[in-house]
């Protein structure tokens, strides 16, 4: 994942530096952990929950996990910035499936989710792995591209996905498991 | 494998990442992927392939104050360890209690006051203020009376005092001049080396217009060193 939201003073290194420190119950490198790292995992998670306050509750616990988790973190299998949201993504959908949140107020322009945050100085500092996916992304039929990235970012399950793009349910599914078959080819996975 | 099996745990890996499975369906992936090191395997890569939509997520500000919240929560988490760890451990011989109690001063780094602490030598020093709070108790030198100190705030109002029976562990904090501030709640630390590098939380002290009483589950030889501020 690019870093270019992060601090600045933060590299892949630092913040696996940092990680390997709060493995060691190291409060100091947790504290520069968050502050580095919180706004764009309260990001993620407040995109999918769009609560404030209920957000703030699952950030806790995602960083109450990344402290107990530390220790298992793993350079080779991705990067710290990746790991940290990829808990805090499972946190806040077991969250959202759990209580199965009914509508809230704040609506989300859908046309807006590829525009989201990508200002054009970001669009230069795009990662190689967004850019290999965007590839594939592109060749989807549209508009399995978009459902793919709404499911992601804003945490849609399959009957939100029905109601989103108003299909039925066996189409979503149908879309969804041929946009993964094609992504599958496309990113060699 | 063949092709079919691989494209089923792809199919279900991608669909665990992206988030669209119902709750029992994701529990029950969950639960295959630890005795199953193909949809493992299959659900790290998707992992890290489409991890990269997430530099679409603007960031956003959670409240101010939600890193000391965590941390409050993490020692709540070490404490209820701790408790059992006494527990399973109360079968030991008991080690002998020192008595003496060394102290340093320290910044104070939740509320940027300074605690000033008083070791056994300095107990005559603090011992006016004492009375004035507690008369009924009169602390003396004695190898069984308890160790008392003063925390101050802005280094001259006393705010509290606190005093430590270490046989017993038994903890007394007693309001001074200390008061309660809208939405906020005073707390206790303890720092030993012994218990690691990092301060562990003795708890909230909650209503501080009326004595506190707490039992402190350190060895007294850890208490013995300890720093505390609040």
């Amino acid at each position: 994942m690019n870093e270019s939201s992060l601090s600045e003073q933060h590299t892949t290194e630092s913040l696996a530096h940092l990680l390997n420190r709060v493995a060691q119950e190291d409060r100091h490198a947790f504290s520069e952990l968050y502050q580095a790292t919180h706004r764009k995992l309260f990001g993620i998670v407040y995109r999918i929950l769009k609560r404030q306050s209920l957000s703030e509750e699952v950030l806790q616990e995602v960083y109450l996990r990344i402290w107990e988790k530390a220790s298992a973190y793993d350079t080779r299998v991705a990067s710290p910035i990746t790991w940290m949201a990829t808990i805090a993504r499972n946190r806040t959908i077991d969250e959202v499936r759990k209580n199965q949140l009914p509508e809230s107020d704040v609506e989300v322009d859908f046309d807006l989710i590829a525009d989201d945050s990508m200002t054009p100085d970001d669009s230069f500092a795009k990662s190689r792995e967004l850019l290999t996916l965007e590839a594939c992304l592109a060749g989807l039929e549209s508009p399995r591209s978009e459902m793919i990235k709404a499911a992601y970012l804003d945490g849609d399950s399959r009957q939100e996905l029905a109601e989103r793009f108003n299909q039925p349910l066996g189409t979503i599914k149908t879309w969804l498991h041929r946009g993964i078959k094609q992504l599958q080819g496309c990113m060699n996975l | 494998m063949n092709n079919d099996e691989e494209t089923s745990i792809h199919t279900l890996a991608a669909e665990y990442v992206l988030g669209t499975l119902e709750k029992t369906e994701r529990d029950a992936v969950e639960v295959r992927r630890e005795s199953d090191p193909l949809l493992d395997q299959a659900i790290v890569r998707w992992q890290a392939h489409l991890a990269g939509l997430n530099e679409y997520v603007q960031d956003a500000e959670p409240r101010e104050g939600l890193f000391d919240e965590i941390l409050i929560k993490l020692d709540q988490s070490t404490e209820k360890s701790t408790e059992k760890k006494v527990v399973s451990e109360k079968s030991k011989p008991a080690k002998a209690s020192p008595i003496v109690v060394e102290m340093d001063a320290m910044r104070v780094r939740l509320k940027r006051w300074r605690f000033t602490a008083f070791g056994a030598s300095a107990i005559a020093a603090c011992l006016a203020v004492f009375m004035v709070v507690n008369p009924t108790i009169e602390p003396t030198a004695q190898a069984n009376s308890p160790f008392v100190a003063v925390f101050q705030a802005d280094d001259s109002q006393p705010a509290f005092i606190m005093s430590l029976d270490i046989n017993t562990r038994q903890l007394t904090v007693r309001p001074v001049m200390a008061q309660g501030q809208a939405g906020k709640t005073y707390q206790l630390w303890i720092k030993s080396d012994d218990i690691g590098p990092a301060p562990r939380s003795l708890g909230l002290l909650t209503n501080v217009a009326n004595p506190i009483q707490k039992k402190i589950d350190y060895d007294p030889a850890i208490i013995r060193y300890a720093t505390f501020w609040y």
